[in-house]
């Protein structure tokens, strides 16, 4: 590895272990006037300030103490707001502390509280971490120019990295914690908020959520990966357009329009993702902010619709499912970009395709029972659907598949299972779309005649588990709900064998024959007998 | 890095004893390249015409692109 890569990993492991060690670093202040800003219900707040009095004021260095002093004060209102509701001759009725309603408060309250050297010196930070992380990467990334143009897989199953090591195993960990305490306990990282504060306030001109900071990193992984993959697939126009089109979509569609549109009181909207990818676009406060924010709040609900119902099956039918799961998708996009070193992982045995189909088009029929549950919630105001509470219907949902799905394990397990765990197991609109792929489309990868040598790498590189040789070996076209035509396959096979094309819907299985010169010929008895 | 033809169609030609006119009319639709890759046809019958002088060589226009 020469020097300058090196110095590039070195740098770039530095940054990880700062931003690692950024969210131990805080301090902790609580003021009344945070308290009255985050408790709005006012019969709360007196319960609540109450409590916390001892903590306003104090200056915790330990997040782990002020979490506990702040779960201690909230428990304690709780039930005396529970004692109270009680008592028989009351006054009033103060609104019970719901546990939901409690983290939310907890949550806000340790955001607003965060002081000390990252609230201080914040652009340093964001410096020695993001901006160095981004440094050590493209230092390490770029010296790869220097390396012929083609596919170069050498040592891929021994490197501990992309063979199922060591370091894999590590990343995978590290990302699954990761996700962990996004999704659940984003109280413990807000001082990666306060870092990201800077662009947020600039982008939208509000503080930023932990949403905000994962979508600028995620952002970040997508465009310095996606530099490596343009770099790694040179060659290839094919690939060079397609990252070049994912980069894009998520920088401009999926981080910087839904931010402006804050800016501009417009609803938060992110116009390329489709439901049921989408889950909540259909939840009740979704379509009230659309019926309620004008023309533009209209347009965008009829816009989602329209992606529905009209785009989808267009565009699938005329290019397949790629046109959006490996050229606009935000999961597609990491998946094709900090996911590629992984794509070998995918299982491409016979069990796990039968697992895919079953499991895949489970989440569809799952998130389209608990979309009709809740529309039906919205519209007749009943709570119960087909038996089902359509409250518990829509939070299991957004649990299991939106959060522990979709997040934890679609990237988290990225270095152990490939990078399309997600798209190949549980994506209701790939589903969706694969159906479409599958029966109407001019989409389809044709093998070249008798050209295939049998070595292997298509069915290896395929990062959906589809093994490719077997078709190539029978000259067959392989026409799959699951390919999301990323045409990795047919970039590294050595003799050319595989092409990705959109044609005539006649024909498009095609019949397993081999061509061969002569070498193989299919005879009919007549022939024999002449 | 070579040139990818689609072998059904260069076994047709072999077999039937194809005329070089015959083998350019249809070069295009023979051609295995990957999408967005360069296309050489065009160069290739320049190169020839420029070289052999030939007899009329009739490409076959596609209406758009398309049909
Ligand atoms: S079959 Fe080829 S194009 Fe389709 S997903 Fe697999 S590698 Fe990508
Ligand atoms: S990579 Fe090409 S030659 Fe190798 S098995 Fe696949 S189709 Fe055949």
């Amino acid at each position: 590895m020469p020097i300058i890569q090196k110095a590039g990993m070195a740098l770039f492991l530095l940054a990880i272990a700062l931003l690692t060690a950024i969210p131990f670093m805080g301090q902790y202040r609580l003021t009344p006037q945070m308290v009255e800003e985050v408790v709005t219900d006012t019969g709360q707040l007196e319960y609540v300030s109450a409590e916390l009095e001892e903590m306003l004021g104090k200056t915790y260095s330990s997040k782990f103490a002020y979490i506990s002093d702040l779960d201690d004060a909230f428990s304690t209102s709780a039930t005396k707001i529970q004692d109270y509701n009680q008592i028989d001759n009351r006054e009033t009725e103060v609104n019970n502390l719901e546990e939901y309603m409690a983290g939310q408060y907890k949550f806000y309250l340790t955001r607003k509280a965060t002081t000390g050297t990252i609230q201080e010196h914040t652009g340093l930070w964001l410096l020695l971490t993001i901006g160095l992380g981004t440094l050590g990467a493209f230092l390490y990334i770029l010296p790869k120019l220097g390396l012929l143009p083609g596919i170069k897989n050498d040592h891929i199953f021994h490197s501990q990295n992309t063979g199922l090591g060591w370091i894999g195993y590590t990343i995978g960990t590290l990302l699954i914690l990761f996700y962990v305490l996004l999704y659940w306990y984003p109280e413990y990282i807000t001082e990666w908020m306060v870092l990201t504060d800077p662009i947020s306030k600039r982008i939208s001109g509000n503080e930023a959520s932990q949403w905000f900071f994962y979508g600028l990193l995620y952002t970040l992984a997508i465009l310095v990966m996606g530099v490596r993959m343009i770099i790694k697939y040179r060659h290839s126009r094919y690939h060079i357009i397609r990252t070049l089109s994912v980069m894009f979509f998520q920088t401009a569609f999926a981080f910087m329009i839904p931010e402006i549109l804050i800016r501009l009181n417009q609803p938060y909207f992110d116009f390329k993702n489709i439901w049921p990818l989408n889950y909540n676009f259909f939840f009740d406060y979704n379509i009230e902010q659309f019926t309620s924010s004008g023309s533009v709040g209209l347009f965008m609900l009829i816009w989602g619709i329209l992606l529905v119902i009209v785009a989808v099956p267009l565009f699938s039918y005329f290019y397949g499912k790629r046109w959006y799961c490996s050229w606009v998708c935000g999961c597609g996009g990491l998946a094709e970009t900090l996911g590629d070193p992984y794509r070998q992982l995918s299982n491409k045995s016979l069990k796990a395709w039968k697992v895919e189909r079953w499991m895949i088009h489970s989440v569809l029929v799952f998130a389209v029972v608990m979309t009709a549950g809740v529309l039906y919630t919205y519209f007749t105001g009943s709570g119960t659907f087909l038996f089902i509470d359509t409250y518990t219907l829509r939070a299991t949902y957004g649990f299991l598949i939106g959060a522990a799905f979709a997040g934890v394990v679609g990237v988290g397990f990225y270095p152990i299972m490939g990078n399309r765990v997600w798209c190949r197991f549980g994506c209701p609109l790939a589903a969706y779309i694969g159906i479409v792929q599958r029966f109407k489309s001019r989409f389809r990868i044709t093998t070249n005649g008798g050209q295939c040598i049998s070595c292997g790498n298509c069915s290896t590189y395929c990062e959906m588990g589809i093994d490719v040789r077997w078709y190539a070996q029978r000259g067959q076209n392989i026409v799959r709900s699951s390919c999301v035509g990323c045409g990795v396959c047919a970039s590294v096979c050595p003799r050319g064998v595989l092409k990705l094309e959109n044609g005539e819907e006649e024909g498009r299985f095609g019949k397993p024959i081999l061509i061969g010169n002569n070498s193989v010929q299919v005879f009919s008895d007549l022939d024999y007998i002449r | 890095m070579g040139i990818r033809y689609r072998h059904e169609l260069c076994d047709r030609w072999l077999q039937s004893n194809a005329t070089v006119q015959q083998v350019f009319s249809e070069l295009k639709a023979a051609s295995f390249e990957p999408e967005f890759y360069r296309k050489h046809e065009g160069e290739i019958m320049r190169e020839f015409k420029g070289k052999f002088q030939p007899q009329q060589v009739k490409i076959r226009k596609k209406l758009f692109g398309v049909f």
